[in-house]
């Protein structure tokens, strides 16, 4: 317990803390410098982005240095607010990472660019959502985490609403924001009730777990269930999905972009951080999440079946992968298996956010947002729709791209568990379907660049942006680390 | 570097070549395509030339008798408590797949011949094309599991993209279904591939393995592993062994193949160009049977054993079954697709009889049916790269029109139905005496089998004799007058296309041992597998 400690010892932690905290701080300087340039400079919008930019990389480049002169055991910062090891760490690089291929989408994307706010406030709001992305990450502490949780939902909603004009974008704004606080307040109750229960906040305190062998199963499930819904509503598993085709398919496509990728890495790594610690509270939380797992992946692959709109179809995707992930959650908790979450939200990632560049510049340049308007395109632009077409084949998880082999990796982590784990081999099977059927939605957009023949479309001038370029890359590293993964793999 | 990677990245180079190409050098990609397909024949010739048999280069299940071995090591992943995913680039050929080699060269070959008629965007064409080879010759190299599973998958994209955009009326509908079942059968295929293997280990370094020589090999399993012989696990309530064979021997029955999983193929066969066609027919459906000898035969033999009767009995059916529902087809590349149902299901009747005759025969039916329905398709693509037809009502006494395509025609039809001479004769003759006899050698699947296979042929000669009929003799009429003109006998390009087919026909016909002599030691090794 806190007050056990005096305050002497407590500054002296606190001050030996901070240097592992740099790259956070980082950031904050960062924030707060990009405010200051905003309002004393006149159309700094180059500056800012540039600003943001060196402020990510240093951020990336602090995390690198302290990978490499890491200890091998965890440390407990800021009297046990924050968890500092190379699990951390390494996810942290991840999502500095997508958001650092998000920061270069948001400067390219042109609903943003022209707005007439300008763009700098969401260069501002965005460095703060990456501030709570990292805290998310390390946090180890109950309150650290709804803390964290909180920066980055209010973050999220601002950015999703930012370019607000229509009734329609409204309303999916506050389908967002209304969504998101009430999940918040319900994972707010459960974890008064942890606390409750155990009398700590602090969740490498060992008594906090232990506490809950005394409490019936159905309370601690329901414990359980309440700090779930809020987690659940950042990586949108069912049944707290309802907001995401909504958000995804209203908010400017850099923005749904970075919110299918860089919040799931933050929140995933957190989740299967505890998710040993969370089977003590409930013996039922395998179940618990392989039910959700199964159905998060049907209600996904089959919503998408039948989505004409690029940006919901790739909304219900990623609802689909949320699922087939939250299938390694019921694995036991060593570095393997979070070296094999990270490969799988890399590859993840990197396909993810290039099917999303991809739809911009193709909406850009021929103003296409439904598969319909798709028709031909093939012909037209021969840069971008085979990059798409590669995205989609890895978003499937075919050979040769990453995602086979992330999809591969998870299968073959779990299918030694099999025996071990109850209902997993349903599960599976139901993966093993929901693949097959992802198959004939992904496969729709190849259908109508290559195999429907144009009609009427309007070939408007193709200007090649900086965007192309990040897209084509990102497509090469797909099939390049599909063929030899090994070099991908940073722990 | 050896021949056998040669072999499988020539075509890639040459699809990157193409891709880098200027548009305007359009016209020279086929002369490209042709070449790669000169180079692999004179390598596989060479290969099929250099090949040793004898008891110390049987293969199947011994990694040391496997020929033109190459081996690298590929992937490490850690995926948890059982080690790092040890993915090796393991390439070797034994007597089953040189022969599917020397095929697939030459069919690629024809394909790329008959590639003439494909008039838009030759740049996408061709290096899909050269891309599907590179897959194609993998498959048949790959001695590592997950290999072969890149390589199989890595057919699919390429065939999707070639019979959707330059296939017929209904290509997106047959595109996105071949895609579709061949899927459905292969993910559940990947479950089982990363049972097995977690459940063997590579008896000289102790690790698991992917490599599929070690897991013919009941030593190698580890007593608790899912698909161990001994530890005899259930999955949902079924043997696992069980189930995995019989996820895996759908997953490659899809692609035979086999009634009832074959509604895939007429779409895809009618609706793909001449040449998609043609390696569908020639090669891909022999990735059917090779994956069913190799990897749901070698690896489940006991579970292979147990269910040879409903093996049977499957092929049976899709001799009988395809045989009628082609004597009702009107149709000629439909009626030619489902005579290919009819064939194949021969491979599986002798594989079933799990005896020697038996699985020479079904081998023999493989590259016999590869040469002859290449040939057949081809002849389909002749009538209707000129007319844009293929009716059979159309067309009457085209006999004396086209006396050379009739010529060749005849050369097609009476190899397929069987005729003494030709190579479908040796092999359907001894897939039936493998049926016949597996009653009174092992007592696997009974007589009545191997008559009703008979009847097979009959029907075979009914509709190929009838179609013959009436497309080519009687007084000579066509649907349109202008097609009269339209109709004109075969050109050189074609000749030189069909002739080397009719040749190995009827080489095969004569001089069985050709074949036999390659594939008759890794035969018997096979058949130890299930003693």
């Amino acid at each position: 317990m806190r007050t056990g400690l005096d305050i002497a010892q407590s500054t002296e932690n606190i001050i030996a803390s901070l240097s592992y905290f740099v790259p956070e701080l980082i950031i904050s300087v960062g924030f707060l410098l990009i405010i200051l340039i905003d309002l004393f400079i006149k159309r700094a919008e180059r500056l800012v982005f540039i600003a943001s930019l060196v402020t990510l990389l240093f951020a990336a480049i602090a995390y690198f240095i302290q990978l490499n002169i890491i200890q091998t055991n965890s440390l407990l910062l800021f009297n046990g607010m924050f968890l500092h090891n190379s699990y951390v760490i390494g996810f942290k690089l991840l999502a500095l990472f997508a958001s650092l291929l998000s920061l270069i989408f948001f400067n390219q994307d042109r609903d943003l660019k022209n707005h007439p706010k300008g763009i700098n406030d969401f260069f501002t709001i965005f460095l703060g959502g990456v501030l709570g992305l990292l805290t998310l990450i390390s946090s180890a502490n109950l309150l650290m985490l709804f803390l964290s949780i909180e920066i980055l939902s209010i973050a999220s909603y601002l950015m999703v609403s930012y370019t607000n004009k229509e009734k329609l974008q409204a309303e999916a704004g506050m389908k967002y924001v209304l969504f998101g606080a009430t999940a918040s307040a319900i994972m707010l109750y459960g974890l008064t009730f942890l606390y409750g229960f155990s009398g700590s906040l602090n969740l490498y305190n060992e008594n906090i777990f232990i506490a809950f062998e005394h409490i019936n199963s159905f309370s601690a499930s329901l414990v359980l269930l309440m700090i779930l819904a809020g987690i659940g509503f950042k990586l949108s598993f069912v049944p707290f999905h309802f907001w995401t085709p909504d958000a995804y398919q209203q908010a400017p496509t850099s923005v749904s972009s970075f919110l299918s990728t860089v919040p799931k890495i933050a929140v995933f790594s957190f989740l299967f951080r505890l998710a040993a610690p969370f089977q003590l509270v409930s013996i039922h939380f395998s179940s618990i999440i392989l039910f959700a797992a199964g159905l998060t992946m049907l209600v996904g692959n089959v919503m998408a079946v039948f989505q004409k709109d690029l940006k919901r179809l790739l909304a219900y995707s990623s609802i689909g992968h949320t699922g087939f992930l939250l299938m390694l959650l019921v694995l036991p908790n060593d570095s393997i298996m979070s070296s094999n979450l990270w490969f799988y939200l890399f590859a993840y990632s990197i396909t993810n956010i290039g099917a999303f560049m991809s739809v911009a510049v193709l909406d850009t340049n021929f103003n296409v947002k439904t598969l319909e308007q798709m028709k031909g395109l093939g012909k037209l632009n021969t840069l971008i729709a085979p990059c798409l077409v590669i995205f989609m084949v890895s978003l499937t998880g075919l050979p040769p791209t990453v995602g086979f082999i992330a999809k591969f990796v998870v299968f073959s982590s779990l299918i030694s568990e099999t025996t071990a784990i109850s209902f997993l081999v349903p599960i599976l099977i139901v993966a093993v379907l929901t693949t097959v059927l992802s198959l004939f939605y992904y496969f729709n957009i190849p259908l109508h660049i290559y195999l429907k023949k144009p009609e009427g479309l309007i070939i408007k001038k193709q200007k090649l942006i900086f965007l192309d370029f990040i897209i084509v890359i990102l497509a090469i590293i797909v099939l390049i680390a599909g063929v030899f993964p090994d070099f991908f793999k940073i722990f | 570097m050896g021949l056998l990677s040669i072999l499988i990245f020539v075509p890639l180079l040459f699809a990157l070549m193409i891709l880098l190409l200027p548009k305007k050098y359009s016209q020279s990609y086929k002369y490209f395509t042709v070449a790669v397909a000169v180079i692999q024949l004179a390598i596989t010739a060479y290969l099929y030339y250099q090949f040793k048999t004898g008891t110390a280069f049987t293969g199947v299940n011994q990694l040391d008798s496997y020929q033109f071995k190459e081996y690298l090591p590929w992937i490490r992943l850690d995926v948890g408590k059982f080690g790092a995913l040890q993915i090796d680039y393991l390439l070797g050929v034994d007597g089953f797949s040189i022969p599917l080699l020397f095929l697939s060269a030459l069919v690629m070959l024809i394909a790329a011949l008959s590639s003439w008629e494909i008039k838009e965007n030759h740049k996408g064409y061709f290096s899909l094309m050269m891309l599907l080879n590179t897959a194609i010759m993998g498959v048949f190299c790959a001695l590592d599991i997950f290999l072969f599973y890149v390589f199989y998958e890595l057919m699919l994209l390429p065939l999707y993209f070639l019979i959707g955009i330059w296939g017929g009326v209904r290509r997106e509908y047959a595109a996105i279904k071949f895609f579709l079942y061949t899927l459905l059968g292969s993910v559940f295929m990947l479950l089982v591939i990363a049972g097995l293997y977690f459940s063997v280990i590579d008896p000289v370094t102790g690790n698991h393995t992917f490599d599929m020589v070690h897991m013919m090999n009941p030593q190698n399993y580890v007593p608790d592993g899912i698909f161990s012989f001994l530890a005899h696990q259930d999955i949902l309530g079924i043997p696992a062994r069980l189930l995995g064979f019989i996820v895996v021997f759908i997953a490659f029955a899809i692609k035979v193949p086999i009634v009832p999983f074959h509604t895939w193929l007429p779409d895809a066969h009618v609706e793909a160009p001449t040449p998609i066609s043609i390696i569908l027919a020639g090669i891909l459906l022999k990735v059917g049977g090779y994956g069913i000898i190799r990897i749901a035969y070698s690896i489940f033999p006991d579970v292979a054993l147990n269910l040879s009767f409903y093996i049977g009995l499957l092929g049976v059916v899709s001799i009988l079954y395809g045989a009628m529902v082609a004597l009702a087809q009107t149709d000629l590349k439909r009626l030619i697709a489902y005579s290919s149902v009819s064939h194949m299901g021969f491979v599986l009747l002798g594989l079933a009889s799990l005896t020697s005759e038996g699985i020479s025969g079904a081998m023999m039916q493989m590259i016999s049916h590869g040469f002859l329905s290449v040939m057949l398709f081809f002849i389909v693509g002749v009538i209707y790269n000129r007319v844009h037809d293929r009716y059979i009502y159309n067309f009457r006494g085209l006999a004396t029109h086209m006396p050379i395509y009739t010529g060749f025609v005849m050369v097609a039809f009476f190899a397929s139905l069987g005729l003494p001479g030709f190579s479908a004769f040796i092999a359907e003759a001894f897939s039936l005496i493998g049926a016949f006899n597996s009653e009174s050698i092992n007592g696997l699947i009974p007589r009545w089998m191997a008559i009703l296979g008979s009847f097979g042929i009959l029907l075979g000669a009914a509709y190929l004799l009838w179609t013959l009929q009436r497309m080519f003799f009687g007084q000579l009429r066509v649907k349109e007058e202008s097609w009269l003109i339209k109709l004109k006998d075969l050109n050189a390009r074609e000749i030189l296309t069909l002739v080397p087919l009719a040749f190995f026909a009827i080489l095969l016909g004569v001089m069985p041992s050709l074949v036999f002599n390659i594939i008759n030691s890794s035969v018997n090794q096979f058949i130890l597998l299930f003693t």
